[in-house]
């Protein structure tokens, strides 16, 4: 969102002191947040007041002003995301009676202005509509808000806390509260507003915003929040201690609240972490100065249930790595703290993304050999940077966070880990035993899941309007991740890093879109690339290329009539046979067709490479455009063919069938035998576990 | 009595029986041979000229997986009706076998052969058939039922938990419960089965009734003995898949060593499925 520095210059010395707390002058948050809000443990209740001051960067005169009231998701089953629960097949949550949760603004009030309160009245932007939806409402301003102009909202609101069914509420003693306050959407100029209801399948979208908060709850709670501790004042009479928070530059703001968290601070120290070698090498491969490169210390701070305590370890050390490689790889960690946070126990709001604060999530007993919690604190830490910094919206275009950090999160845990082990887990102990052999990245188990997808819908889509959850997931997160990996062979390793740390950094704290995203690829790849998104992000089509026949044989003597010296000459099966017969080096016709058999198409300056490998251990390299659906490549040879392959080194990861990509002359037999045999036990087995019944 | 004793003697007559065991892995061996050859057809037609056959046979690997739950994504319904359906047949079979079995193993001055063998198995399927139809009555009762009534009553720690503790607790109580009570059932019905044998009885339901006052007589004993039997097979199915764990599996020479290994272990569980019943009769024999 551009930002018109006269109208901001105006508003910082005329209407807004608050603006001084901003540190970083270059960059100024368009809303500023100052919350009080008081927990009331016994009744589950939250009772707040907001200051909003809010700054009109557009040109347009903006007569309305929207908030999102995400809590009455929670109020009955006419909300939008309870009707798409029941409408669903895969994603069902349930609240119980007595549990629901719900947020009112008793009052909303230009400062020293116009009552607003009477104006409210509930709005469901969304298809299909869902009117009795209570997420979204507007008020009527008495006077239009001209550009470069600001204005300032106080609000009082009550919100009931819902027992957590979707990501915010409470369990036994444990709150966590996030998408808590009315929050005003995005005006986009000449647009309006962008304020969607809280769907099932969807996550957020907001404005980077200063927020100052005060959080009053009673004295036994452990508090954990976005930003930073600035004070802490008790109430000893009521049992009360307020904590008030800051933060600049972010978009968000959730809190936790429980009394049997244990609370550990921890230092990133930047020196200390990440060797001058790596800095160097990773200045290198980004043609950057090292100073650029260079990250800074991060206070850690970790919420963690006692239960888990001998997991503290493990839980820093992820978070170390991610901090590091996402800081090396994209940018420094700009904020000064990091608030990881275990879950509580069934508190259902694990592995979830705020800004400079997440939720992990564990078990009492974790095998060593597999990557968890790593996996989910290295992904939503990253979050930080997709969604927490490159704030796109969320309700339209899901992948350009989920897409992305799913691929960044496996490229961070292969860097660090390496592979991770399958597990399975019995009366809650995790068994690895017997089935740890078989190791995976990331990227294995993403192809696996993004290419069944295919066919239902595009990756970029609005959220709420895939066909199912399932298709809504696997899309933004795995299929969106397999593309960047295809995406990631096709321009270099070096090229794909350099592609991210652009775009991340050209978009930090600013709202990029997918259009953003292919820019930035096409101008540091200095390729058009435009056609991989055509293809396989705006298009349910599927990709599958592969050699569908090998024909390889000896050249004969023709047969038949020839024109020899004036004369016609016949050349019979006898004397054919018998020419052959006295041929040293007989030759071989090879000829390899090759098909498209998806609907994806490649484009640009892209070609699948054909590699023919022959008998004698020669090669034949060929390039295909793979426009039309077929194409057939011929060779003369001395020998016959062993096998041709198309894209032999698997670059298009996003191939739904990797198994005709190649094919042999001769067949094998091992692989399927072994496997049959492995069958053949299991059927044995079964059989004499069914026969137990006899 | 010495459990201990009954044991040993129950391998030494599994032993002198062998011929059965071979007969059983003849049967098993070939009807899961015959479930196995479309699967194998099934693999070969695509993978067997693709380089992804190699990779098939070096080891699991995630591409290969992944292409073939692509390609059968639409039949992964008709798989489970593939293995369900068989099933049911084979548990037909087994309640057909179980006449041959108990009926060699009871008159053991007697060589066992095809017909002799066949002709016991024939002599109590219908017997064998009306009890494998109280058995089911039960097992819904007692494993079902009274498993689902425990897990209702522990629910009550659960639902109120705090932290994961009382579900770890409790899932491996039930998984222990459900065992318990499972071997129970089904070493009742061992003797059962045992009793409607020795006594040539053709009253189900009275000799069942009979066979629970014999059981309740000497309860712990008896059960001693079945979990004893079941120890050893726990043993040879840990030798098993200790041994497997660490052999080569990716060329023909090692496909072939460990299909032996593997139909050792089938024969290593037969011989432990002929040793309850054998070391049962004895027990039964000793009381009664
Ligand atoms: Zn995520």
């Amino acid at each position: 969102m551009r930002i018109k520095i006269i109208h901001i210059l105006i508003s910082i010395f005329l209407m807004h002191p608050l603006i001084l707390y901003s540190q970083d002058k270059k960059l100024i948050d368009k809303v500023k947040y100052e919350i009080w809000v008081e927990l009331d443990h016994q009744n589950r209740m939250l009772y707040g007041r907001e200051i909003i001051s809010w700054l009109n960067d557009t040109e347009d005169e903006i007569s309305d002003f929207w908030f999102h009231l995400y809590w009455n998701a929670f109020k009955n089953e006419k909300s939008a995301v309870l009707e798409e629960s029941r409408e669903e097949q895969f994603y069902r949550i349930k609240v119980k009676d007595g549990e629901w949760g719900w947020i009112d603004v008793r009052n909303i009030r230009i400062v020293d202005g116009a009552d607003l309160t009477p104006t409210i009245q509930f709005v469901s932007p969304d298809e299909p509509k869902r009117i009795d939806d209570q997420t979204v409402i507007k008020v009527i301003l008495p006077k239009p808000l001209k550009p470069g102009e600001w204005i300032n909202f106080e609000i009082i609101f009550e919100a009931k806390i819902p027992r957590t069914v979707l990501r915010a509420g409470y369990y036994h003693n444990a709150y966590f509260i996030a998408q808590w306050f009315p929050k005003p959407g995005v005006y986009e100029e000449g647009k309006g507003w962008n304020c969607h209801q809280y769907h099932l399948t969807s996550e957020f979208y907001a404005d980077f915003a200063e927020f100052k908060v005060h959080i009053t709850v009673p004295q036994e709670f452990v508090v954990g929040a976005s930003g930073k501790l600035i004070s802490l004042k008790e109430n000893k009479e009521k049992g009360t201690v307020t904590y008030i928070y800051w933060q600049n530059h972010i978009h968000d703001f959730a809190w936790t609240a429980d009394p049997d968290y244990i609370k550990i601070e921890r230092l990133f120290i930047a020196d200390k972490e990440v060797s001058k070698e790596e800095y160097r090498e990773v200045a290198k491969i980004l043609n950057l100065p090292l100073e650029d490169i260079k990250l800074k210390d991060v206070k850690m701070i970790l919420l963690i249930n006692p239960e888990h305590k001998n997991q503290i370890e493990r839980h820093f050390k992820a978070l170390r790595i991610a901090i590091k490689y996402h800081g090396l790889w994209y940018g420094p960690y700009p904020y000064e703290t990091i608030t990881m946070v275990d879950p509580p126990f069934r508190s259902r709001c694990g592995g979830m993304e705020y800004p400079t604060l997440f939720t992990a999530g564990t078990r009492i007993f974790q095998s060593k050999k597999v990557l968890s919690p790593e996996g989910v604190i290295v992904h939503e830490f990253g979050h930080g940077y997709w969604y927490g910094m490159c704030a796109n919206n969320e309700f339209e275009e899901a992948w350009l966070d989920e897409g992305i950090n799913t691929y960044s999160t496996g490229k961070i845990l292969a860097k660090a880990y390496g592979p991770s082990s399958f597990f399975i887990r019995i009366g809650g102990i995790p068994y690895t035993r017997y089935i740890d052999s078989v190791k995976y990245y990331d990227f294995q188990l993403d192809r696996i899941l993004g290419i069944q997808i295919v066919k239902f819908d595009p990756i970029v889509k609005k959220s709420w309007k895939f066909y199912n959850s399932a298709s809504y997931g696997l899309n933004v997160y795995q299929r969106a991740s397999t593309c960047l990996h295809t995406l990631e062979r096709l321009l270099g390793e070096d090229i794909m890093l350099k592609v991210l740390r652009t775009f991340h950094m050209k978009y930090r704290f600013k709202h990029p879109n997918t259009q953003d995203f292919i820019s930035v690829v096409n101008e540091v790849s200095g390729r058009d690339m435009r056609w991989f998104f055509n293809e396989l992000f705006f298009k349910a089509n599927e990709f599958d290329y592969g050699v569908s026949s090998l024909i390889s044989k000896k050249i004969k003597t023709a047969r038949g009539v020839f024109d020899k010296n004036g004369k016609k000459e016949e050349i019979t099966s006898k004397m054919a046979k018998e020419i052959d017969k006295k041929i040293k080096e007989p030759r071989y016709l090879t000829i390899v067709k090759v098909k498209r058999f998806g609907e994806a198409k490649l484009g640009g300056d892209v070609k699948l490479k054909v590699k023919v490998v022959f008998e004698d251990g020669t090669e034949e390299i060929k390039y295909w455009d793979g426009k039309s659906r077929w194409n057939e490549f011929r060779f003369i040879k001395k020998t016959k063919a062993k096998y041709a392959v198309i894209d032999p080194e698997n670059i298009f990861l996003i191939d739904s069938n990797i198994t005709n990509n190649s094919l042999k002359l001769k067949p094998s037999r091992k692989g399927a035998l072994r496997w049959s045999n492995k069958v053949l036990f299991w059927i044995q087995n079964f059989l004499q576990y069914v026969s137990i019944f006899s | 009595m010495r459990i201990f004793k009954v044991f040993i003697n129950g391998i030494l007559t599994a032993n002198n029986n062998y011929k059965i065991i071979i007969y059983l892995w003849v049967i098993n061996f070939l009807y899961s041979f015959m479930l196995v050859v479309p699967i194998y057809f099934l693999i070969n037609m695509d993978i067997s000229k693709s380089l992804m056959g190699e990779r098939m046979a070096q080891g699991f690997d995630l591409f290969w997986l992944g292409d073939f739950i692509y390609k059968f994504r639409h039949i992964s319904l008709a798989l489970i009706g593939w293995v369900i359906f068989p099933a049911l047949i084979y548990l037909l079979l087994y309640i057909f076998l179980n006449g041959g079995i108990i009926g060699r193993l009871s008159v053991n001055f007697e060589k066992v052969n095809l017909k002799n063998f066949f002709s016991d198995c024939g002599q109590f399927f219908w017997r064998f058939f009306k009890l494998f139809l109280i058995s089911i009555i039960v097992y819904i009762i007692f494993v079902g039922l009274i498993y689902k009534i425990i897990g209702s009553i522990l629910e009550i720690f659960t639902k109120r938990a705090v932290t994961e503790w009382p579900l770890i607790i409790v899932s491996n109580l039930k998984i222990i419960i459900f065992l318990l009570l499972f071997t129970i059932i089904n070493m009742f019905f061992d003797y059962a089965k045992i009793r409607l044998v020795i006594s040539n009885s053709k009253k189900v339901l009275r000799e069942t009734l009979f066979t629970l006052n014999f059981l309740r007589r000497r309860f712990f004993k008896v059960w001693a003995l079945y979990l004893l039997i079941c120890l050893l097979f726990l043993i040879i199915t840990i030798i098993y898949l200790e041994t497997a764990h660490i052999m080569p599996k990716n060329t023909m020479f090692f496909i072939f060593l460990i299909f032996i290994f593997q139909q050792i272990y089938i024969f290593g569980r037969l011989w432990v499925r002929l040793i309850f019943f054998a070391s049962e009769i004895e027990f039964y024999r000793y009381f009664v």
